[in-house]
């Protein structure tokens, strides 16, 4: 939660709203039954892109209240694109090479985790939560 | 285990671990570096006339992430 600095109180910082923990509740009772269906089965992907596609309407339709214009970033930006560059030209070349156990994409190296119902449903949560941040953005 | 495979998966811990030093860094007071979030809000914002180009750009790349993770 962005607060403009020096004008929040330590009570402000440590009261959760109850709409703020409402949220988090439908999403982590979504992400558990989004983390019961296993991967390549119909449920799955309709899941996902029902989903998917209801919270991006949400974040084009304007119906959700969204945080002012953020100002345009200054040239420190530009050392996001270091562990990016690197992660992406990883990613590419060990695909390009066919994802194989030599060659492993990242997904490839998530499958394992994500067949326990556990690491699914967290991974499912952290997804939605994120897509929820930026529909608020 | 073979010498690219460890490769790939140092590359993918270490970019990774960038990842969260930044954001970390980020969240200094003062810091002149922006957040993911900034970031990502700062790309939204762009639009074609009347068209959110950056909004729906950064929805598809969260939703084919989504779909590739839980669905195939």
């Amino acid at each position: 939660m962005d607060h403009p600095r020096g004008l929040a109180t330590p009570a402000s910082h440590a009261r959760v709203r109850p709409r703020t923990l409402l949220g988090l509740l439908v999403l982590a009772v979504l992400a558990l039954v989004g983390g019961a269906f296993p991967s390549f089965s119909r449920q799955a992907n309709l899941y996902v892109l029902v989903l998917g596609a209801g919270i991006a309407w949400l974040g084009l339709s304007g119906r959700v209240h969204r945080r002012a214009d953020p100002a345009r970033p200054s040239r420190a930006a530009l050392w996001w694109l270091v562990p990016a560059l690197l992660l992406a030209a990883f990613e590419v070349v060990d695909l390009l090479l066919g994802s194989t156990y030599p060659h492993p994409t990242m997904s490839k190296l998530m499958d394992p985790v994500l067949d326990h119902y556990g690491a699914r449903s967290a991974a499912y949560f952290g997804w939605l939560a994120a897509f929820w941040a930026m529909v608020r953005r | 285990m073979s010498l690219t495979r460890t490769v790939a998966i140092g590359a993918f811990v270490a970019g990774w671990l960038a990842l969260a030093a930044l954001e970390l860094l980020a969240r200094r007071e003062g810091s002149r570096l922006p957040t993911v979030g900034q970031l990502c809000g700062y790309v939204m914002r762009y639009r074609a006339g009347i068209v959110p180009v950056g909004r729906i750009g950064v929805y598809a790349v969260w939703c084919w992430l989504g779909w590739h993770l839980f669905a195939r």
